[in-house]
């Protein structure tokens, strides 16, 4: 006798359960992600791009007489009208040039490093001749909440703003100051404590990466 | 037990993380800010009622060899909706959890809430049961992250509390005081409300 309640109790039903069960949420998650993916990835992209523009807008602004928060405000406007991609090949890495009335006034890289976790990932101005840092910004890392995480953090990225990072192309030494202290030379940093590693790393990934672009740059220009 | 039982009973009585000792892994790795406590508890406290809710409606038709595979694939669903609705309409809040979302998943509180109950009680109930160990976990969680906050940065969440005079104690950000205060307030409740006799 075949019946609704026996057929539960046969060993293909375990199967068909767990096959059924598995293609429905497969299928709902198939589709929520589908249908966010644009949404999601136009998010990405414009925080990626906001970012960039927040570290052009000082330099922007002071050739422009406007002030940094309203270009920033003015997305994607001054994005597009400040902002240009580079070749990836030039610098082998994400590159962009920040222009005001078409000539270039400085460049934005995307860099990465490790960190003591896992890798990272920041966006970094420099001038044009690579000697001065004008801003940084760590969009992707992996550090400890609290702790080394803190890279990301205004205080701490803001420091490096104006500092100089290198010496025609090899890469200048810094020395890291406790984080309550205050930087009296330009070659000073200050650390996050509990983070001296993350610290450190965030530094020489800086410093590491800026060298190759300006060696691969000499090199390009002989 | 009336619907407020069972809530007060899974919030408080038999508590997740102070009278059973589950989540320890979380209650350990994220309370060193009250903001991302505050989040992750309601993340589980969501996957975890709509967790119960469809084991519970699916009770009657699941075969027992392969009910825990089921409940899995039933919590990582809703993780990953959780996850996936975060990044596309709070990409903030997204960041700041960044490895938070996926990790619930393998919180013991929700395979246990639907094992212990969900699999064996009508769905409405196993909702409550849910939100009320949901709301249990986030108190536990937002107990410690005050104290490793306020002492470690001097804030709460997010908001200078103590002054420019405070001197952060580095220890409360770091893993060792969240065992201390754990240990701690598992003593104080359980040598309070539950004698052994």
């Amino acid at each position: 006798m075949e019946n609704k309640t026996s057929f539960f109790d046969k060993p293909v039903w375990p199967v068909l359960f767990v096959l059924i069960l598995s293609l429905v949420f497969v299928g709902i998650l198939a589709v929520m992600y589908r249908a966010s993916e644009p949404r999601i990835k136009r998010q990405q992209r414009e925080a990626y791009e906001k970012t960039i523009l927040s570290l052009a807008a000082d330099s922007l602004a002071s050739l422009s007489g406007l002030q940094a928060q309203a270009l920033e405000s003015d997305y994607p406007t001054s994005f597009k009208n400040h902002i240009g991609a580079l070749d990836e090949d030039n610098f082998a890495r994400k590159a962009f040039e920040v222009k005001y009335d078409g000539t270039p006034i400085a460049y934005v890289f995307d860099v990465g490093g490790k960190g003591l976790w896992g890798t990272m990932r920041a966006l970094v101005a420099t001038s044009l001749d690579l000697q001065t840092l004008l801003g940084l910004n760590v969009y992707d890392q992996s550090e400890t909440p609290g702790l080394g995480g803190r890279i990301e953090e205004e205080w701490f990225t803001s420091q490096f703003k104006g500092k100089p990072i290198l010496d025609n192309s090899s890469p200048i030494e810094f020395e890291m100051v406790p984080e309550g202290q205050k930087e009296i030379k330009p070659q000073q940093l200050r650390q996050i404590t509990g983070a001296t590693i993350t610290s450190k790393a965030v530094v020489d990934m800086i410093r590491g990466e800026l060298a190759q672009i300006a060696k691969s740059r000499t090199e390009e220009g002989k | 037990m009336t619907r407020k039982q069972i809530f007060i009973n899974s919030a408080f009585t038999e508590n997740a993380v102070w009278k059973q000792i589950l989540g320890i892994c979380s209650s350990l790795a994220v309370t060193n800010l009250m903001l991302n406590s505050l989040i992750m508890g309601m993340g589980v406290t969501f996957a975890l009622a709509l967790s119960c809710l469809t084991v519970s409606l699916i009770r009657e038709y699941t075969p027992r060899s392969v009910r825990m595979i089921a409940q899995t694939l039933i919590m990582a669903a809703y993780v990953i909706m959780v996850d996936i609705l975060l990044k596309a309409f709070l990409p903030q809040v997204s960041k700041q959890l960044g490895p938070y979302v996926g990790l619930i998943i393998t919180n013991c509180i929700l395979m246990g809430r639907l094992e212990a109950f969900a699999s064996k009680n009508p769905p409405l109930d196993s909702v409550i049961d849910g939100i009320g160990a949901g709301f249990g976990y986030t108190l536990v969680l937002l107990l410690i992250s005050f104290v490793r906050e306020l002492f470690g940065f001097g804030t709460l969440f997010g908001f200078r509390i103590l002054g420019s005079w405070w001197t952060n104690w580095s220890i409360m950000v770091m893993a060792p005081s969240a065992f201390f205060l754990l240990a701690l307030l598992i003593w104080i409740v359980n040598n309070k409300y539950y004698k052994v006799v």
